[in-house]
């Protein structure tokens, strides 16, 4: 309970985004493009053209179907990383043997250059979904086991032993003690995750024909369509930032009575 | 010594050999790791496999060499004028969020299947988070540190280099190690889809051809050099910044 008076702790410190007025640089240069451009431009096409080629791919009815499948993959890999990398990571910050033995493989398995994942999964599964969500999970699931793994190992060894005294079952334990220890990390590394797994998403669509915008764009620069490419590229770009803005606010608001005002510790 | 470190990936790799050997993972073109072993040979003397390590190394150096100069510069005004940050931060931020991968087939479309684009792509890709991290750690130089400077009437300039740079060290070597990977990854994604040249276009040549010995072969290349950058990259540090980095690392 919070005494009369006092102030709710600010929230955390990183506003969600800089001041608006930093976009006046990429909106000038974009303006400028506009007007001073070549509407025929084979390399550098200007905004303007991109909206029509946004609706000569849509008119194919093209886009939609592409970003639809995009996002699903995203969304259904980001939760698949969130689950299994808090539980990796719960182990591995839990158990010093596990560490041991898993580390290396997993030092090498983390700087496994995602490109090349691509082609070895592609052989091995095909050109299916499947293969697309582990090579997309496999990657992004890295920043959470490893946020998650710090935050169990800074649980203070008084708060476990605290529990095991009154009893807690071992179920009990995890749910009371190491959840609410880690969430806070498990968010933030899915917060870093997030970019990482749309980048992926994106690469997987490139490499292997599973369609989605990925194989989009690379198809529109095959074509030697650059004024579709530059149209994709903005999409993707408003992508990646839609979904960083929602990891982050859904972080916020998972978080926002956090620490919870009872508890001790250090607030950072 | 860690011995359960070194057990298990032997015990994996072991794995796998007996699994693919007797016919238990049976997937058409996974093969055992001897037979992987057994292709380099061919690779070196048939395919160039040196040739193709040095291109794409010399490449994804160069990028981020690029990459670097860029970041320095910019992160520098960013981090030191506050008026610079809030006039091109939110720029930044929608231009750092662009996936890197998007931009691949962009460049190829602009400069051609070229080396010059796959610098280009990797350059811009690999420049953002060593550009923040400049940024910020410039920004979150001790205020206390400023005040001796002050105190002392350091110029401007002194203090940047002797003072905030150094106290921004392990940030700016964090970025830097971040920037090198990006710039490997976004190497070989230029080689794969764009310029026919160096460990990507082998990766990919060998998938069509079904040579998929040969295939893991480039792919656990690229793995490796990943690590051997990174590995390198962490030990200059150490060598020449030992004076700054003594508190980086436990």
């Amino acid at each position: 309970m919070r005494l009369p008076g006092t102030r709710r702790r600010p929230r955390s410190g990183r506003p969600l985004f800089p001041p608006l007025v930093g976009l006046a640089p990429l909106a000038l240069v974009l303006l400028l493009w506009q007007l001073f451009g070549d509407p025929d431009s084979v390399n550098f096409p200007p905004p303007g053209e991109w909206v029509e080629a946004t609706k000569a791919v849509q008119d194919r009815d093209l886009l939609l179907p592409a970003l639809e499948q995009t996002l699903a993959v995203f969304a259904v890999a980001l939760v698949l990383a969130a689950v299994i990398g808090a539980a990796a990571g719960t182990l591995l910050g839990a158990s010093a043997f596990a560490r041991d033995a898993f580390g290396p493989v997993a030092e090498f398995l983390r700087n496994f250059p995602p490109p090349a994942a691509v082609p070895v999964a592609v052989l091995l599964l095909g050109d299916t979904l499947t293969m697309s969500l582990i090579v997309i999970v496999g990657t992004a699931v890295w920043p959470i086991i490893l946020n998650t793994e710090e935050a169990v190992r800074a649980i203070p060894h008084v708060r476990i032993n605290a529990g095991r005294a009154l009893g807690l079952s071992r179920p009990r334990q995890i749910t009371t003690l190491i959840v609410p220890g880690v969430l806070p990390a498990v968010m933030i590394g899915v917060r870093v995750a997030t970019p990482i797994c749309l980048i992926v998403v994106l690469l997987a669509e490139m490499l292997a024909s599973t369609g989605g915008v990925g194989h989009l764009i690379l198809e529109r620069q095959r074509m030697y369509d650059s004024a579709g490419v530059f149209a994709c590229l903005a999409i993707v770009g408003v992508l990646g930032l839609l979904t960083s803005a929602t990891v982050g606010g859904l972080e916020r608001v998972m978080l926002r009575n956090w620490p919870p005002s009872h508890a001790e510790g250090k607030s950072t | 010594m860690n011995l359960p470190g070194l057990v298990v990936p032997v015990l994996l790799v072991g794995a796998w050999e007996l699994l693919v050997r007797i016919d238990v993972l049976t997937f058409t073109y996974l093969p055992p790791p001897s037979d992987i072993v057994a292709a380099v040979g061919g690779l070196v003397t048939d395919d160039d496999l040196a040739g193709r390590v040095v291109h794409t190394t010399a490449i994804a150096l160069l990028a981020w060499a690029v990459a670097l100069a860029v970041a320095l510069a910019i992160g520098t005004a960013i981090g030191l004028s506050p008026k610079t940050w809030r006039l091109s931060m939110a720029s930044i931020e929608v231009m750092r969020t662009l996936p890197a991968v998007a931009l691949v087939p962009v460049v190829l479309l602009v400069l051609g299947p070229t080396v010059r684009a796959e610098i280009v792509v990797a350059a811009y890709a690999a420049c953002w988070p060593m550009l923040i991290s400049v940024a910020s750690g410039l920004q979150g130089a001790p205020p206390r540190l400023i005040d001796v400077a002050r105190q002392m009437r350091l110029s401007k300039t002194r203090v940047v280099f002797s003072l905030m740079l150094p106290a921004a060290a392990p940030l700016i070597l964090s970025g830097a190690r971040l920037a090198l990977g990006i710039s490997l990854i976004v190497v070989v994604l230029a080689e794969m889809v764009g310029n026919p040249q160096g460990l990507g276009a082998g990766i990919v040549e060998m998938q069509m051809a079904l040579q998929p010995e040969s295939m893991w072969v480039y792919v656990l290349c690229v793995a490796l050099l990943g690590t051997a950058l990174n590995a390198a990259l962490l030990l200059t540090a150490r060598l020449s910044f030992s004076n700054l980095l003594v508190k980086d690392r436990p």
